[in-house]
Formats: structure tokens, C-alpha cells, sequence
């Protein structure tokens, strides 16, 4: 008994260990990287840059107020904002330019921007410039702007500001933006990505914050990094509800079948080693990982949780823990072996979602298993004494179950039949087999994606649908080519058939043109004589007022010209979209210009530029996601087999254990398409769970040829596997995010199938029946 | 008959605006008499002064209030037209269209806005916010001087101040943080 505390103390002592060394060192993701391939292609990658352009966006909408209060709380709102850290812009439609964009476009406006005209700098130009600048002080934007005079005589910053603003926001009431309903529009940047959970969580509190004390606003917040916060929120929500509930469930039922408390404890014990170590296993692989993948590795490696049932369950009276372990030793390893080739395949994925599920897992399998074979038995306590009272119930269920041959073979028959119908029903359906849309891959809700796009479309940003991509053999020849489309889109946009557009070229021209302006600057002699010339021509002003502007291009003159990285890392980052090298190798470049709707521009006149559809793009993404997964199980499956066949030998009794899995995941599939629910790649994960657990199944269900006790055991255990399994999945396929109750569905079903595959294809002791 | 009520209504308010005259001169008297004005349109002309350019950028135009929309039109040398409205001001010109200006962002159109709205249209106790309001003079010959409080507009705007009799402004007077400055003559009494 103290052996036994030792050994519990042990136990708990590492799980305890391994849960601080989870914590302490695991880099946990949760954005949508999760779903984004190593990207290969330019058009895949633009997704994944456009989603973490537009990843640190959250549009956010104020509601609850009459317009003209609305507006003045969306100005306080906005005024709050723009303190938080980490917040980069805040906008609401009000002209606002934070400090320090100002002071870098001021800086750098001869180098950004527009082209300059050849005369710029000549005598009469400037002096026309000055007397311009002068005349405009009698108005409000010139008196405004001033002080900047001086150093900006020629009013180059207003050129470069306009070109800059171009796109027209939302309309405005009271000043500020208001959709249709009278409701205040505001744009938030952070400096973080999208895949920042907490920065995301720290936003929406200052924002909730910033509205204290407004009780009758109501605040609507939208944004991809949103979704990933409140994805990860309400998954933990509801994963924590429905463990709860099936833990309880599970509970009543082992304590039901095998009336022993302590097995309670023992269940958890190798599948909690089993899936921290495979989270560590996974951190030390790729460095991160990803919060879905830990979700699926540990489903996924939940099969282990029956081991401690088997082991358990068949354990005979007055049997030592460690004759049992070593007794089911072989149907374990071939189980475990079986699931852990399956997910072995999942490794080679070049999704690094799918890669993290099959390391995770199958660590986990490897490790739950090694526990379960090695040390579970010395937590199973040492009195060997009658564990289980043999009760009436399963030895009558064991005795006519093994009678009833004839029933068995007539329910199998009844399952093919129901596997026929439901094929025959799928066949005929219009619903497809694939889901092809990547938003149902995510786990936000319908009634939040619709509202993330009203408040798109409303605060008037890309279109998703539509986009220009331009390649190029290097950033400075995509920035060239895509300054080469800036007149065909000004026509379209002046033509009304598109709303406006985000290019990088439009804010900052190539090296090259850079240079070419630094030579046309004249140097700092030259220009002070002209402009003691200008000056002179001009009453009431001396040229040692434009000092300022003779040092400012003096400094420009010479300054490096600015790259599109130098452009990103400063305070235009936010809103520059910067041309990315594709491929490893770099050799090629690409850059996106987002189109604002109505989004009617063609860009297959330019070989190098093509018009993409984002969404068509991600379903792609889906689609080679769905096949790969596929095929890689279907390696796994193959693997699997081998395991089976050399762990088995005996070719009746491989088929006879492959019936099971694989009637259950065929009978699965048919019975969802026929229901017309389209297949995601949760199902496929979801079929090789269902797959692990029917070969545990049937690997661990006596022959009826077996002693009655022995076989009453067996029977017990497996059951007691299925009930636990399903009352498990079927709590999850009453969650009401759309992966939970897809795999939910599936394994619940497919548990249930699996078992009673088992019960009907075991071997029937033809010695005694005849 | 008609013509005795006219001359009673007459005595009736020369008394009362002789009772105001009595009482003291102070920012509530002023803000009474402003308001008593109805909508008007008064021509300007304006001189701004800047430190960089020797001689004043003079601008003339109309200055109109109805009810608590201001319109400030500038006609010579360039047009543009300022509406003031709610919290909002819309600048627009022939070339560029309107556009709405942010009055947080020019600390100095703020106080010119305060400023118009007080004076025009008689809120001058409104100001003590945002202000520090001071009153000199006589009925007849008044100064209201504006100090804003808050550092952020002090950069920009140094004073304000009012000159007028009873309840007609004629000089609005801005100085800058850095001693630029621009005068505003309401040339003469709408009505």
C-alpha cells in the first residue's frame, strides 16, 4: 500500500513536472497559420501576407447614441485610443496625421510620393512656389500648415500627403464615419500581428476601457486577430464545459461497470503523460504550437485513455498487475503501434498544423503506451485480491452473444445493407463531398464572419475577392512595375469602377527613380542662389527664411534612398504594403495591390501582373490541405496495416480485426454525405481516430471461443471503452462551433460502429459450435 | 389704437433696456446682449500677421450666422468658404471641394471656433472651460480677453481677444504660441 502511495506520489509528481515544463517553455500559437502551407506559390503567400497586413486591423462600430452625440463620443473614444501602447493608428474619419508619419513624410517627400516636375528647383519656379505658399496663408489649410513654410515653400508635403489619402473612406456625419444606420465607424492598427492573442485581448480592454461609464453604446468589434482571440476563448469555453460534463459522464460510467474508484484515477494517468510529453515533443520540433494542434493531438491520442480500462477490465482474479500488463502486452503494442504509424504519416504534411498534430499524437501514442505497458501496474495497486466481482449482467450478455451467431452475421448483413443505402443516398445527393470554403474551416461563427464583413464593406476596405499581384525579378522591379499600372488604376477609379487601391508604388518609388531625383536636386550653393533670386523678386520676404528648406534638401539630396523596408519599419509600416520574396530562394519577388470595390480592374494586359481572387486562392489552399491529408492517411492506413499484419500473422484474424476500423469509417463517411454534410479535413482527422479506436476494439475482443469469464471480461472492457468514448464525442457534437461537433459526430458514430463491428465479426468458436 | 401699443410696447422695452444698462457690466450682461442679436450677415476683413513675410495677408469676405450655424466667406484674394456647424467645420474651396478639418487637430481653428460661437452666438459663459475668460471696459467699449488652460492649445494659441460695444464685436484679434497673429474687423452692424 505505501509502495503504492510512492508510486501514485511518483506519478502525480511527473505529470506535475511535465504540465510545469509545458507551461514554462511552450510557445503557443493560435492565429491562422495553423491553416496556411509552407507557401510555395506567389498567390498563396499573398494570402497569408495579406492576412497579416490586414491582420493587425480591428474595425470597430458605435452604436446606441443619437448621430450628433455618437460623433463626439466616437471623437472622445478615438482621442482615448490613441494613448493606448501598442495601438499604431486609430481613425474615425476625422483628418489625423500622428507626429511622427507627419515628420517622416515631411523629411523624405522628395523621395516619396509623385514624380517631381524637371523645372522644380529652377529660379522661377520657386519664386511662383513662394508667392503661392504666401497667397495661402489667407486660407485655412495654409495658415494651418504654416510653420512648415519655411521649410516647404513648394507645398511638396500637401502633394504627397494627397496622393497618399486618395482612397475615399466611409461617408461622414457630423464630421466623423457613419454607416447607413447612423452608426460610428472607427479603424484601429496595431503595431502587433494578428496572431498576437494578448495584444488583441489588451486592445478590446482598452477599448472597453475607453467606453466606461457609456452604458447605452454598444460596441461591435470585428478583425481577424478578433477572431482568433474569440476562437481561442470560446474553444477553451467550450472545452472545458464539455470535459466537465463528460468526465462526469465517464465517471458514473466506469464506476457503473467496474464499481472501482480508483480506476478512476489510473485512466488519466498515460494519456496525460502521453499528451504533455507530445506538446514538448512538438514545442522542441518546430519551435511552436499551434493551440489547434493541441486540441487535435490530444483528441487523437484520447485512444490511450482505454488502455488503463483494458488493463484493468481484463485483469483476473488474484492476478498480479504486472501478468496482466505483460498478458495484453501484444494487443497494446500492435493498437498502439497501429495508431502511431497512422499519425506517423501525418508528420510528412507540408501544413504545419497537420505535421504538429501527427508529432504531438504519435509522441503521445508512443508514450501512453510505454506507460500503460510498464509502469501503470505499479499504480494499479498491489492486493491481487478478486478485483472485480464478476457480475450476471455480462456473463448472460457474454453467453448469449456467443450463441447467436446467427443474429451477428444478420446484423453485419444489416450493416452492409445500411453502407449500401447510405453510398446510394450520397451518390444521389447535390450536396458536394468537400467543403471548398476555408471560413468553414475556421472556428469563428456565421452571425460573427457576417458582421466582420458589413464592417469590411462599410469602413470600405479590400476586397478579398480581388486583388493584383505583380512579380518581379526583385523588390525594386515589382515597385517599377507596379508604378506602371498607377495610371491605368487612377483612370479606373476617376472611371467610378473602382472604389481606390493600396499599392506600395504609389507611396514610394524604386531606388532607382530616387536616385534619379537626388541628381535633379541642385546642390546646396546653387539653390540658395536661386532662391535669394526668389526671394528677392518678392516683397516683404528674405531668403533666409527658406534657410530650412535649402538644408532640408540638402539632407535629402544626400540621405540613402529609402527601401521598401526601411518604408515598413517606420511609421508608414502600418498602411505600406511591401513587395516579399517568394520562394526560399528569393529569386522571385511579388507585390499586392488591394482593390477597394467595385474592384472592376483587369490586369491581363501586363504578363507580369495578375489579377487573384483571395477566397479562391484559400480554397485552393483547402482543397491541396484536403488531398494531402488524404493521401497521407492513406499512407498511414497502409502502415497501420503492416503493423497489424506482422504484429497478427495469421491472415483470418488480420481481416477479421480490419473489419471493424475500416467498416466503421466507410459506414461513417457514407452516413454524413449521405445527411448531404460536406467532408472538412476535421473529419478525415476525425475517421483516423475512429480508425485507432476500432482496432483497439477488436484486437482486445475475445474470441467466443474464449473462457466465459475471460470473454465476459473482454466484453465489459470494450464496452466500457465504447460507452466512455461516446459519451465523450457525443458531448462534443453538441458544441456549437463547427470542428468540436464534426469530430464529435463522427467518432460518437463511429465508436458505436465500431463496436458493434466487433461484436458481430468476432471469431465464433467453431470447436464449440459444432 | 394700433400706433398707442407700438409706442407702449416701445416705453415697455426702452425701460427694460435702460434697467440692463444700469446693472453691471459683466460676462452674463455681455453674454445677454450678444445673444439679443438676431441672424445676421456682417462683411470682414481680416489681416494676418506672420513672422516669416514683412507685409500683413489681408482677406475680406461676409461673416454669417444662422442660428448656430456660422459662415465665415472669404472672397479676396481667394474664396473659401468656413462652416461651422455642431462640432464640425468644413472648409471648402472652388478647387478642392469640401473638406472637413478636425478641429482637434488645429489647436488654433479651436479657439477661433469657440471664439465665433461664443461671440456670435451669445455662449460666452461656455468659454470659462476651456478658457480663461476676462472681461474689461464698459458697455461701449469692451475687451474679452481669452486665455486657453490647456497646455496642448497654448503651443499654438496664446490669447484671444474680443473687442466690441454692447452687442456688436468689431475686432477678433488671434495671437499665436509663436507670435503670428491675425485681426478680424466685422466691418459693419448687420442690423
Amino acid at each position: 500500500m505505501i509502495a503504492g502511495l510512492r508510486a501514485w506520489g511518483a506519478a502525480v509528481g511527473a505529470l506535475a513536472l511535465l504540465t510545469a515544463l509545458a507551461v514554462a517553455t511552450v510557445d503557443l500559437r493560435t492565429d491562422i497559420s495553423f491553416f496556411l502551407p509552407d507557401a510555395r506559390t506567389a498567390e498563396t503567400q499573398a494570402l497569408t501576407q495579406g492576412l497579416s497586413q490586414s491582420g493587425s486591423v480591428i474595425m470597430a462600430r458605435l452604436s446606441g447614441l443619437p448621430p450628433q452625440d455618437l460623433a463626439a463620443l466616437s471623437d472622445r473614444f478615438v482621442q482615448r485610443m490613441r494613448g493606448v501602447e501598442g495601438v499604431a493608428l486609430v481613425r474615425n474619419g476625422r483628418p489625423h496625421l500622428p507626429p511622427d508619419l507627419r515628420e517622416f513624410l515631411v523629411a523624405n517627400r522628395y523621395l516619396l510620393g509623385p514624380p517631381v516636375a524637371p523645372d522644380h528647383f529652377e529660379t522661377g519656379s520657386l519664386e511662383a512656389g513662394i508667392a503661392r505658399s504666401l497667397a495661402g496663408l489667407g486660407t485655412t489649410a495654409g495658415w494651418a500648415f504654416r510653420d512648415l513654410i519655411p521649410r516647404d515653400p513648394m507645398g511638396r508635403t500637401r502633394t504627397v500627403l494627397t496622393g497618399l489619402g486618395r482612397v475615399e473612406g466611409p461617408a461622414r456625419r457630423h464630421g466623423v464615419w457613419m454607416d447607413a444606420a447612423d452608426r460610428a465607424l472607427i479603424l484601429i492598427r496595431l503595431t502587433a500581428p494578428s496572431g498576437d492573442i494578448s495584444a488583441q485581448s489588451t486592445a478590446l480592454r482598452a477599448m472597453e476601457t475607453a467606453l466606461a461609464g457609456e452604458t447605452s453604446v454598444r460596441l461591435e468589434t470585428s478583425g481577424p486577430g478578433l477572431f482568433a482571440l474569440r476562437a481561442s476563448e470560446r474553444i477553451r469555453a467550450e472545452m472545458k464545459c464539455a470535459t466537465l460534463i463528460a468526465s462526469a459522464a465517464v465517471a458514473l460510467l466506469l464506476l457503473a461497470v467496474f464499481r472501482a474508484p480508483r480506476l478512476l484515477l489510473l485512466a488519466g494517468v498515460p494519456a496525460g503523460a502521453g499528451i504533455l510529453t507530445g506538446i514538448l515533443a512538438t514545442q522542441a520540433i518546430f519551435g511552436s504550437v499551434h493551440g489547434v494542434a493541441i486540441t487535435f493531438g490530444a483528441v487523437l491520442s484520447g485512444v490511450a485513455v482505454d488502455y488503463p480500462v483494458h488493463l484493468f477490465g481484463h485483469r483476473r482474479a488474484g492476478e498480479a498487475a504486472t501478468a496482466t500488463a505483460r498478458r495484453l502486452g501484444r494487443p497494446l503494442l500492435i493498437g498502439a503501434l497501429t495508431t502511431a504509424a497512422g499519425l506517423a504519416a501525418l508528420t510528412q504534411s507540408s501544413f504545419p498544423g497537420l505535421a504538429q498534430i501527427g508529432v504531438l499524437a504519435g509522441v503521445g501514442m508512443a508514450v501512453a503506451y510505454s506507460v500503460s505497458r510498464y509502469l501503470l501496474s505499479a499504480l494499479a495497486g498491489a492486493p491481487p485480491a478478486p478485483t472485480v466481482p464478476a457480475p450476471g449482467f455480462w456473463q448472460g450478455l457474454w453467453r448469449r452473444l456467443g450463441r447467436r451467431h446467427g443474429l451477428r452475421a444478420a446484423a453485419l448483413g444489416g450493416f452492409a445493407c445500411l453502407f449500401a443505402l447510405a453510398c446510394l443516398a450520397a451518390w444521389r445527393s447535390d450536396a458536394p463531398v468537400w467543403e471548398r470554403d476555408l471560413s468553414k474551416l475556421s472556428v469563428a461563427d456565421s452571425a460573427s464572419r457576417s458582421l466582420d464583413g458589413e464592417l469590411r464593406a462599410a469602413l470600405r476596405l479590400p476586397d478579398v475577392r480581388r486583388a493584383v499581384l505583380v512579380i518581379g525579378d526583385s523588390d525594386q522591379t515589382v515597385l517599377a512595375r507596379q508604378s506602371a499600372l498607377l495610371g491605368p488604376l487612377d483612370d479606373a477609379v476617376a472611371a467610378g469602377r473602382l472604389g481606390g487601391y493600396v499599392a506600395a508604388a504609389r507611396v514610394l518609388p524604386t531606388l532607382a527613380e530616387q536616385r534619379a531625383r537626388q541628381a535633379a536636386m541642385p546642390n546646396n550653393s546653387v539653390l540658395s542662389g536661386r532662391l535669394a533670386a526668389a526671394a528677392a523678386a518678392i516683397d516683404g520676404v528674405s531668403a533666409e527664411t527658406f534657410a530650412p528648406f535649402a538644408d532640408d534638401i540638402a539632407r535629402q539630396r544626400g540621405a540613402e534612398p529609402l527601401t521598401p523596408q526601411a518604408v515598413a519599419a517606420g511609421p508608414l509600416g502600418p498602411v505600406f504594403a511591401a513587395p516579399w520574396p517568394v520562394g526560399a530562394a528569393g529569386e522571385d519577388w511579388a507585390g499586392l495591390i488591394a482593390l477597394i470595390p467595385p474592384a472592376a480592374f483587369d490586369a491581363t494586359a501586363y504578363p507580369w501582373a495578375r489579377t487573384i481572387d483571395l477566397a479562391a486562392v484559400a480554397g485552393g489552399i483547402v482543397q491541396i490541405y484536403r488531398d494531402e491529408a488524404l493521401r497521407l492517411l492513406a499512407i498511414g492506413l497502409a502502415i497501420g496495416c503492416v503493423c497489424l499484419a506482422i504484429g497478427i500473422r495469421a491472415p483470418g484474424r488480420i481481416v477479421r480485426v480490419l473489419i471493424p476500423p475500416v467498416g466503421a469509417v466507410a459506414l461513417t463517411a457514407a452516413l454524413l454525405l449521405a445527411a448531404g454534410v460536406p467532408l472538412t479535413l476535421f473529419h478525415l482527422l476525425a475517421f483516423l481516430l475512429v480508425a485507432g479506436i476500432g482496432v483497439d476494439y477488436s484486437l482486445f475482443y475475445p474470441d467466443y471461443s474464449a473462457d466465459p469469464e475471460e470473454g465476459m471480461r473482454g466484453l465489459r472492457s470494450v464496452a466500457a471503452c465504447c460507452g466512455t468514448s461516446v459519451a465523450v464525442f457525443a458531448t462534443l457534437a453538441a458544441s456549437s462551433l463547427p470542428v468540436l461537433s464534426a469530430i464529435g459526430t463522427v467518432v460518437a458514430i463511429g465508436a458505436a460502429l465500431s463496436f458493434s463491428l466487433t461484436v458481430c465479426t468476432a471469431g465464433r468458436a467453431p470447436s464449440r459450435a459444432a | 389704437m394700433i400706433s398707442g401699443i407700438r409706442v407702449l410696447a416701445a416705453a415697455v422695452l426702452l425701460t427694460a433696456a435702460g434697467t440692463a444698462q444700469a446693472a453691471t457690466w459683466d460676462l452674463a450682461a455681455l453674454s445677454d446682449a450678444l445673444s439679443r442679436r438676431g441672424n445676421e450677415t456682417v462683411p470682414f476683413r481680416e489681416e494676418r500677421f506672420v513672422s516669416f513675410y514683412d507685409a500683413p495677408i489681408v482677406t475680406t469676405g461676409t461673416v454669417r450666422r444662422d442660428g448656430d450655424t456660422i459662415e465665415k466667406r472669404t472672397e479676396q484674394p481667394t474664396q473659401e468658404t468656413v462652416l461651422i456647424q455642431d462640432d464640425t467645420v468644413r472648409v471648402s474651396t472652388p478647387e478642392e471641394g469640401a473638406q472637413i478639418v478636425g478641429i482637434d487637430d488645429h489647436p488654433v481653428l479651436e479657439g477661433l471656433v469657440a471664439a465665433l460661437r461664443a461671440t456670435l452666438a451669445g455662449r460666452v459663459e461656455g468659454l470659462t472651460d476651456a478658457f480663461d475668460v476676462r472681461l474689461d471696459g464698459s458697455r461701449g467699449d469692451w475687451t474679452l480677453m481669452l486665455v486657453p488652460r490647456a497646455d496642448r492649445t497654448a503651443e499654438a494659441l496664446r490669447s484671444i481677444a474680443l473687442r466690441g460695444r454692447a452687442g456688436r464685436v468689431r475686432v477678433i484679434e488671434i495671437l499665436a504660441g509663436n507670435g503670428d497673429r491675425s485681426v478680424m474687423t466685422l466691418l459693419r452692424d448687420g442690423g
